[in-house]
This record gives structure tokens, sequence and C-alpha cells, in this order.
């Protein structure tokens, strides 16, 4: 069987670490410690090397440790392929900017794409565990997180969104009514550039909610004795049935055509109001929509369903689980949810757990399947 | 303890070449470090050069390249193909074509791209002089060669959009692998095959 293992990670001034190592266990990590001593910091940089950002969306300013003007991170991980390196260096340039150098086996890459993935995470946070009833926002990252992982190209396409998004909205703000004429050429070509990237967007990620769905409805009848019943539907701008078969010419035209008739209310609103940037997906359990009519702990076991999903999605369809990073949120589950995570996963997906004690379930495990690491202050003990 | 800092007029040398494009603090103090240590013809040629070319450079009054004449050498070259306009954003960009030795026709610099976000609409680049360049019938083709981030494609879209009711061919260059990327930093084979492949819009 193929496998994922993160076996070390060197961190230089990122976060409240100076300079450390870490050799990780290849099954189970647990990371101890008080709150605001650099637990979550270590899994961020975990994620960082695979996304490419920050899982807390914060930009590098952020991440280097006060006072100093670069960070470093370095994995040792294997694949199937073997043992490789991958590391990343940001130096602050100027006030907010920063120039960052990607290695892939100390070769430098051009660009995030080249690299996010290699190191592939899932990463559970207490915000995910709100997955059905959060905002359209946090179910969106679910996806487009996953996906910037899973197809080497997502990121272009989201980056290339964002910034036509950025400038269409820019100009909105700008326009002067007298020419409208003038302000509907421009906002044409900034809507084309929408619509080219924002339709292979709704494509990939109508894909993946297929998978979702297929995969999520099985570990949901396993995680309730069948009782409970999980269907994902995408919302797009048009509520349309046919959305999972439509290519993505015929959603790039949709698109360019819900720009258009969108003009006067985003000119009124001096913003861009529809797109993939504002698209949800629903979840029902039972055939009910979960954010309305499911009890709270419905609610977070078909939460933890869809990250289990993610989790058998990414070995289905790349051969090897990614690495699991649970978030202060093991301690969120009750008893049987914390059982059925570690019976589906232990052993299969190396993981790392943030706790503030070690909680019930894992006393029992065996010293060899895991490894406990001590955080105070920046500085990792049992390292 | 007083603490030691560069005197103030190395201080200002510093924070002068940190207004440079893609030159940092530490790269800043590098060069000054340099340019102090260079041997004293050397550090003048310099500031005489800088001068020199902010005298004497202008902008081609054809083609808006930069040029140390009224028109550039490209403009003036009777050798050229004055039926094919290639489109870039810079004057760079002209070079990299140029080295490709696969066109040999005329240029239109535009000095940037459509980008609201800082403020840069079409009557900020230079695109009324390339309509004009286009009314007397003799171009046949456009070749848009601006970057392929969102805003070159924009602007390459935008400007095909004016040209279309002239009835000239309007063409994209077809980049390889180099999407999203800018002109300058494409390799020169890529940028010739890109040259022959190049795409109607
Ligand atoms: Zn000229």
């Amino acid at each position: 069987m193929a496998i994922l293992r993160l076996n070390s990670l060197i961190m230089r001034n990122f976060r409240n670490y100076k300079e450390a190592e870490v050799s990780f266990n290849p099954r189970l990590n647990l990371i101890l410690g008080d709150n605001a001593q650099g637990k979550t910091n270590l899994l961020e940089a975990i994620a960082y090397l695979s996304l490419g950002s920050s899982f807390r969306e914060q930009g590098d300013d952020k991440l280097r440790r006060q006072g100093e003007d670069f960070f470093f991170l370095r994995a040792n991980y294997s694949n199937k392929s073997g043992s490789h390196l991958l590391s990343v260096g940001s130096q602050s340039v100027k006030a907010a900017h920063n120039r960052r150098l990607w290695k892939r086996d100390e070769n430098p890459c051009r660009k995030v794409s080249e690299i996010a993935g290699l190191l592939h995470t899932v990463v559970f946070t207490p915000e995910d565990l709100q997955l059905v009833k959060s905002s359209p926002e946090v179910r969106r990252k679910f996806l487009d997180r996953e996906m910037v992982q899973l197809y080497s190209g997502y990121y272009l396409y989201l980056n290339n969104y964002r910034r036509a998004l950025q400038q269409r909205n820019n100009l909105l703000k700008q326009l002067d009514y007298s020419a409208s004429v003038q302000a509907d050429e421009q906002l044409a070509v900034w809507e084309e550039q929408l619509a080219e990237n924002g339709a292979v967007i709704i494509k990939k990620r109508l894909d993946l909610l297929h998978l979702l769905n297929e995969i999520g409805q099985k570990i949901q009848a396993e995680l309730t004795d069948c009782r409970e019943q999980l269907r994902l539907q995408y919302l797009s701008v048009w509520s349309a049935a046919d959305i999972e078969k439509i290519e993505p010419a015929e959603i790039a035209a949709r698109l360019r055509q819900a720009y258009v008739d969108g003009r006067p209310e985003d000119k009124r609103r001096r913003t861009t109001l529809l797109g993939p940037h504002r698209d949800d997906f629903r979840i029902y359990i039972n055939e009910t929509e979960g954010r309305y009519y499911a009890s709270q702990g419905q609610q977070r076991t078909a939460a933890l369903a869809l990250k289990l999903s993610e989790l058998e999605l990414v070995w289905q369809i790349s051969g090897y689980y990614p690495l699991l990073l649970l978030d202060d949120v093991f301690s969120e589950l009750d008893k049987n949810r914390r059982r059925e995570l570690l019976r589906l996963m232990l052993g299969k997906a190396q993981i790392f757990i943030t706790a503030t004690e070690v909680a019930g379930e894992l006393q029992s495990l065996r010293s060899e399947d895991y490894q406990l690491f001590e955080i105070e202050n920046g500085c990792i003990l049992g390292a | 303890m007083a603490l030691y800092f560069y005197p103030p007029s190395v201080e200002e040398l510093i924070a002068a070449l940190t207004k440079l494009p893609g030159v940092g603090p530490k790269t800043a103090q590098r060069l000054a470090m340099h340019l102090l240590h260079a041997r004293e013809e050397d550090a003048a040629g310099l500031a005489e050069a800088i001068l020199q070319a902010r005298e004497r450079v202008r902008r081609c009054h054809i083609c808006g390249n930069l040029t140390d004449e009224e028109t550039c050498p490209v403009c003036q070259d009777e050798q050229r193909d004055t039926t094919t306009i290639c489109v870039v954003e810079q004057p760079g960009d002209c070079i990299v074509v140029e080295k490709t030795g696969q066109y040999q026709g005329l240029y239109h610099v535009l000095h940037g791209a459509l980008s609201p976000m800082e403020g840069i609409g079409p009557n900020d680049l230079n695109m009324a002089s390339l309509m004009q360049r286009l009314q007397n019938g003799n171009v046949q083709e456009v070749i848009m060669a601006t970057n392929t981030g969102v805003e070159g494609e924009a602007t390459a879209l935008y400007l095909a959009r004016q040209i279309k009711p002239l009835n000239i061919k309007v063409s994209r260059l077809a980049y390889g692998v180099a999407v999203g990327g800018d002109l300058e930093y494409t390799d020169e084979a890529t940028l010739g095959r890109a040259l022959q492949g190049r795409l109607s819009i």
C-alpha cells in the first residue's frame, strides 16, 4: 500500500518557534500543552507546506517570529517513490511584500501549484465541526482546500478568479454612471476572466462533491448504524437539477450571462454579488436540511463523516491517505465519535492531534503506537 | 550605550535605493556598500548614465517604445513587415520577442495593463494611438502578446473587442505551459513556438 508519512520537520522563526527540529511517529502524534504555547503553530507549519498558505488564512508577515525578517520550514517525508524534501523560505522584502522560495528535493519551484498537495493534509478544526451550520464560506473553504491539493491547476484558477473579482469590484466602485456603455465594455472583460476561471472552479467542486456524496453516505451510515442518511447538493448561481451533468463550456456560458444579468444590481451595490465566490452546498440529513433541522449531535456526526470522507476520497484518487491534522478538535468529540475516528483512521493516515491533556481512549494505546510531545513556549519536549 | 548607525549620507543612499522595485533593506545596504567601495569614476559613471538615459529617452511617437530619437529603430526600419503589429505591455517585452528571431513585424507598447485596483483604465494606457495606427488599412494582423495573468488577458480581450469592427485579424500568443506568467520570464524557445502557433481571438 502506498503511504504518505511526515518523518521530520524543521522550523526556523516560524510563529513562536525560533529553531526546532521534530521527528514524528508514523502512526499517531499527540501534541500536548497549555493554550498559546505553540501547539496549533506546529500543525500550521505542516499545513503551510501542503497548502502553500496558512489554514488560519494569515499572511506571511504574521507567521514570522516577531522581530525576524524571514521564516523557513523544511519537511522530510516519504511517499511511494521514497524519501523526499520539501522546503519553503519566506523573506520580507518590504512592508507586506514577501519573497518566497519553494524547493522540492532541493530544486527551486516557481509556482505554489508545483508543490501544493505533495505533502497532502486534511486539517480538522473546531470550525470544521460547525461545517453543517456555519456560513457558506466555511463550506467553500472545505472544498477549495481539498481541491488545491488534489488538482495542481486549481490554485491557479482560484487565484485568477480572486484577482479578476478584485478588479471587477474595484471597477464597480469607480464607475461613473454617465459613461455606462464604456463601463459595460470594461466590466465585460473582467467577467470573461471570472467566467473562464470560475467555470473550472465550479466543475471541479461538482466533481469533488459527487465523490464526497458517494463516500459520505457509506461513512455516515457506518457512524450512525444506518440511522442517518447524508446527501450533499451544490448550490450555484442557477439552481438547476442538471448542474452535475453540464460541461465547463456550458458553465462558463451560464456564468457569463449571470454576470451580465447581475450588472444593474452589482452597480448599485458596487460589488459582484454572484459567482463561485458566493456558492455553497447543502447538507441533507435524512432528506431534511441539516443546518435547520438536525440536532447538534447529528450536525457534528455529519461534519465528522465529511472529514472522514475527504480522507477516503484522497485514498481513492491518489492511492494514499493524507496526513490528518486534528487541531483542538479531538477533545470536542464525544467518546463514540473519538473511538470511530481512531478505528477508521489509525494505521491508515498519519495522525497529529493537539490537546491540553491525554483524553480517554488515547490512554489505552500501546506506547509504540504513538509519540507524545509537550509544547512549552515554543519549545518542543519529547522531540 | 550609544548605538552605532550608518552616517546620515549613507542612510540617505540606502533609503533612495530601497525605493527601487524589488530592492529590500538588506539588498539596498549591500548595493550602497558596493557603490561606496567602487572606484570614483565608476560611481560617477552610473550617476551620469542614469541622468543621460532620463534626459534622452522618450517614447516613440508611433509605437510608444522607448527610444533616444523621435522614432524608434524598429518603426524606422524599412525591412520590417508593416502589416503586423505585436502589442506588448512593457518596452522590455519587445526585446524578449526580438530575441526569438521569429518576428519581423512592428510593435506597440501599452506601458501597462488594465487594472482598476491600481486605477489603470483604458485611457491610462497607450491604446488610442494603436487605434489610430489601425485606421489606414495597411495592418492585417494584430498579435496580442500581453502577459498571461488576468490583467494581461483582460487587456488583450478589451483591445480585441475594440479592433473587431475594423475587420483586422487579432491573434493571441498560444503559450505552452506559461499560464499566469509574465512575457519577460518566458524562455525564448517557448515564445518562438507561441509566435508560430498563435490563435485567433
Ligand atoms: Zn516605434
